[in-house]
C-alpha cells in the first residue's frame, strides 16, 4: 500500500488570499507542499460526504479570508463564558491533534485546517468588542484558540505571537490561548504579556496516550507549565473533559497526585474542571468515529447535550476537585458539568 | 470493487487487457469486468461521462471507489508528452465549478489541474494544467455516491493541443503507458478491500435467533458494536438468547428490549 501522504502535503489557497503576505509567509515554509488554488475554501472544507477520520490521517492546510463573524459570543457548553465580556474567534478551523472525545469531529464535515490570513480584520473587530464590552471593569476576554492549538501550529502558522504583540500594552483585553502543546516555539521566543493567559488542557497520562492522538505526553505539558511560569507568563489549567473509565479513582488519583508535585501552583490562576459534555447532534456524527471505546458509553442525552448522568458527573468532579484543594483555593477552581 | 471510466475504446482497450477483463453482455455502453475492477467506456463529453458514471454507480452497487482514466491536451510549459498526472482540482469551463479530489496517499505522479471543456482545444486556455473533456462530469456524478478520496482522475497527455494527432503512435504509446499504471490501480484494488467492513459474527448469531426489521438490525448492529467496544461479554448476550427465535411476535418485540437494555446498559 502506498503509504498517508504527509500532513499539509497539499495547501488549498483561496484566490482572495493569495497575495496577502501571511500567505506567503506561510507558502515559504512549507517548500515541498503542492499548492492548489481554489475560489472558496467551502471548495475544500464545507463539502458533504467527506471521510473525516482518513483525511485526518493526512490533513491539508488551507488558506482562506475570513469574511464575517470575526466574534462569536459564548454559549452554554463553553468554559469560560461566566464573564459577561467573554467572546471567542474562529481563526483556525480544525486542530492538529485528534483528540476521541473531541466535539470537532461532530462539528465539521472535513478534517482539514483552515486559516483564516487576514488577522487584521481580526484585530479590528477584537478592538471594537473591546470599546462596547459590557462589564466596563473588567477588561474582554477573548478566547483565540477553541475550535483549533493554535500554539501547536505556531511554527507554521505565527498567530499567536502576533496576537501576544497586539495585545501587549493593552489593559482592556484578556486573551486565554488554550493548547495542549508545548508551546515551545512561543515560549522560546516571546516574552510574556499580561493581557496573555496560555491554559493548558491536562488529561491523565493514560488518557492522554489513548485518547489524545498526536497531543504531547502529560510530563511534556508539564515541563512546559514549570517553563511558562518560570518566564512570568500568566497560566491557568483545564482539567476537561474528566472521564469515566474502569479505573477512574486510581487514574485520577495518580493524576492529581502528579499535578500536585510538578505544577508551580503560584503562577496558576484559575483551574477549570469539565466533564466529558458536547452537543447532540456532534455527538451523533462523533459516534461514526471507527476506532474508540470512548464513545460507545451509554451517556445521557438531556436537554441537546450528551453526558454522564448527574451522579457520575458529580462524582467525576469530586475525584478530581477534592484533591485539588489543597494546592489551590476553593474560588479558583470552576466547574463545569 | 473499483469502477474504471474512460471516454474512448482505443483508451479502454489497453486497460482492459493489462487487466484482464472480460465484457458484459447487454449493457447500454461497453462495459468489462473482473472481481475488482468494473471498466465502462462512456464517449466523448462531460455529459456522458456523468450520465454513464452515474449509471454504473447505481447499477453495480459494489464500486468502492472510481478512477477516471484517459487522454488529456496540455501546453508544453505545463507538461511534456505521454506523461500521466494525477488531478488534484478539476474546473468545468462551462459552469465555472471547482471540484476537489482529496488526494491522501502518497503517489508516485506530477500533480496537475484540469480543465474539462465542451469542444476540442487547440490553443492554450491560459490555464496551468490539463484539458480534457470529460473530468468534470465523472467527478460530479461519483461524488453522489463517493466521498473525494475515493474519486481519481488520472490522465495521460496526449498532445500539446494539437488539432492533429497520430493516432496509431499515440495509441502504440498509451497502452505502453498503461503498465506503469497498473502496480498504482493493484494498490488501489487492495486499500478498497480493506474499506468493506465486517459485520459483527454476534449480530449474525442475534439474527437467527431473533426476527427484526430492517431497521431494528441497523439498530442491533449500533449498539452490539458499541457493547462490544466497550469490552461487553458476548457470552451475557447470548445467555439471554433463545435457541430459535419466538413463534410469537409479542415475544420477538419483548426479547428485543431486552437485549436492547442490556446492549446500552
Amino acid at each position: 500500500m502506498f503509504s498517508k501522504a504527509k500532513a499539509f502535503s497539499h495547501i488549498y489557497v483561496e484566490q482572495a488570499a493569495r497575495e496577502h503576505s501571511r500567505t506567503q509567509a506561510i507558502l515559504k515554509r512549507f517548500p515541498a507542499s503542492k499548492v492548489v488554488g481554489i475560489d472558496d475554501y467551502q471548495n475544500v472544507f464545507g463539502r458533504g460526504r467527506q471521510d473525516f477520520w482518513k483525511q485526518k490521517a493526512s490533513p491539508k492546510l488551507v488558506l482562506a479570508m475570513k469574511k464575517d463573524n470575526f466574534l462569536y459570543a459564548g454559549n452554554e457548553l463553553l468554559q469560560g463564558n461566566q464573564s459577561p465580556n467573554f467572546c471567542y474567534n474562529a481563526l483556525v478551523l480544525n486542530c492538529p491533534y485528534d483528540c476521541h472525545y473531541c466535539y470537532l469531529q461532530g462539528m465539521y464535515a472535513g478534517a482539514n485546517m483552515v486559516a483564516f490570513v487576514n488577522l487584521e480584520d481580526y484585530f479590528d473587530a477584537a478592538e471594537v468588542a473591546c470599546r462596547k464590552r459590557r462589564d466596563k471593569d473588567a477588561p474582554l476576554h477573548l478566547a483565540i484558540s477553541y475550535d483549533t492549538d493554535l500554539l501547536a501550529l505556531e511554527s507554521k502558522l505565527g498567530f499567536a505571537r502576533e496576537w501576544v504583540e497586539w495585545a501587549r500594552e493593552r489593559e482592556d483585553i484578556l486573551i486565554e490561548i488554550r493548547t495542549k502543546s508545548t508551546a515551545s516555539r512561543l515560549l522560546d521566543a516571546v516574552p510574556p504579556a499580561r493581557s496573555i493567559r496560555l491554559a493548558w488542557t491536562l488529561s491523565p497520562d493514560p488518557v492522554a496516550r489513548r485518547y489524545e492522538t498526536g497531543a504531547p505526553a502529560l510530563s511534556h505539558r508539564l515541563k512546559a507549565i514549570r517553563k511558562a511560569a518560570a518566564a512570568g507568563w500568566r497560566i491557568s489549567l483545564c482539567l476537561d473533559p474528566v472521564l469515566k473509565l474502569p479505573d477512574s479513582t486510581s487514574v485520577y488519583e495518580a493524576f492529581t497526585r502528579q499535578l500536585a508535585e510538578d505544577i508551580p501552583w503560584d503562577a496558576v490562576e484559575r483551574v477549570e474542571v469539565g466533564v466529558f459534555r458536547v452537543g447532540s447532534t456532534f455527538f451523533k456524527r462523533m459516534l461514526k468515529r471507527p476506532d474508540t471505546d470512548l464513545l460507545q458509553y451509554p451517556y445521557e442525552h438531556d436537554r441537546n447535550a450528551v453526558s454522564y448522568n448527574r451522579e457520575e458527573r458529580q462524582w467525576l468532579v469530586d475525584e478530581v476537585c477534592w484533591p485539588l484543594q489543597n494546592n489551590i483555593s476553593k474560588e479558583k477552581i470552576f466547574i463545569w458539568t | 470493487m473499483i469502477l474504471i471510466t474512460t471516454a474512448l475504446m482505443i483508451e479502454a482497450n489497453p486497460i482492459r487487457n493489462a487487466l484482464g477483463l472480460r465484457a458484459v453482455a447487454n449493457q447500454p455502453v461497453p462495459v468489462f469486468q473482473s472481481e475488482t475492477f468494473l471498466l465502462v467506456v462512456t464517449g466523448t463529453g462531460a455529459q456522458k461521462a456523468a450520465a454513464l458514471t452515474g449509471w454504473a454507480l447505481g447499477r453495480f452497487p459494489a464500486i468502492q471507489a472510481a478512477i477516471n482514466i484517459g487522454f488529456a491536451g496540455a501546453p508544453e510549459a505545463v507538461s511534456g508528452l505521454h506523461q500521466w498526472h494525477r488531478v488534484n482540482a478539476v474546473r468545468d469551463a462551462s459552469t465555472g465549478r471547482l471540484h476537489i479530489p482529496d488526494i491522501l496517499d502518497k503517489h508516485p505522479f506530477a500533480e496537475a489541474a484540469l480543465l474539462t471543456v465542451g469542444q476540442p482545444v487547440s490553443e492554450d486556455t491560459g490555464m496551468d494544467g490539463l484539458v480534457d473533456m470529460e473530468g468534470s462530469g465523472f467527478f460530479e456524478a461519483a461524488r453522489s455516491c463517493l466521498s473525494p478520496d475515493r474519486i481519481l482522475l488520472l490522465k495521460w497527455v496526449s498532445d500539446h493541443l494539437d488539432p492533429e494527432v497520430d493516432r496509431q503512435s499515440t495509441m502504440e504509446a498509451f497502452t505502453k503507458a498503461i503498465e506503469e499504471i497498473l502496480p498504482f490501480l493493484k494498490e488501489q484494488a487492495i486499500g478498497t478491500r480493506q474499506l468493506v467492513k465486517d459485520r459483527p459474527e454476534l449480530l449474525d448469531i442475534v439474527l437467527q435467533r431473533l426476527r427484526l426489521t430492517q431497521t431494528q438490525t441497523q439498530f442491533m448492529e449500533k449498539w452490539i458494536c458499541g457493547y462490544l467496544a466497550r469490552k461487553g461479554d458476548p457470552e451475557r448476550i447470548l445467555s439471554v438468547l433463545p435457541d430459535q427465535a419466538p413463534a410469537r411476535k409479542l415475544d420477538n418485540t419483548r426479547l428485543y428490549e431486552v437485549l436492547k437494555d442490556v446492549l446500552k446498559g
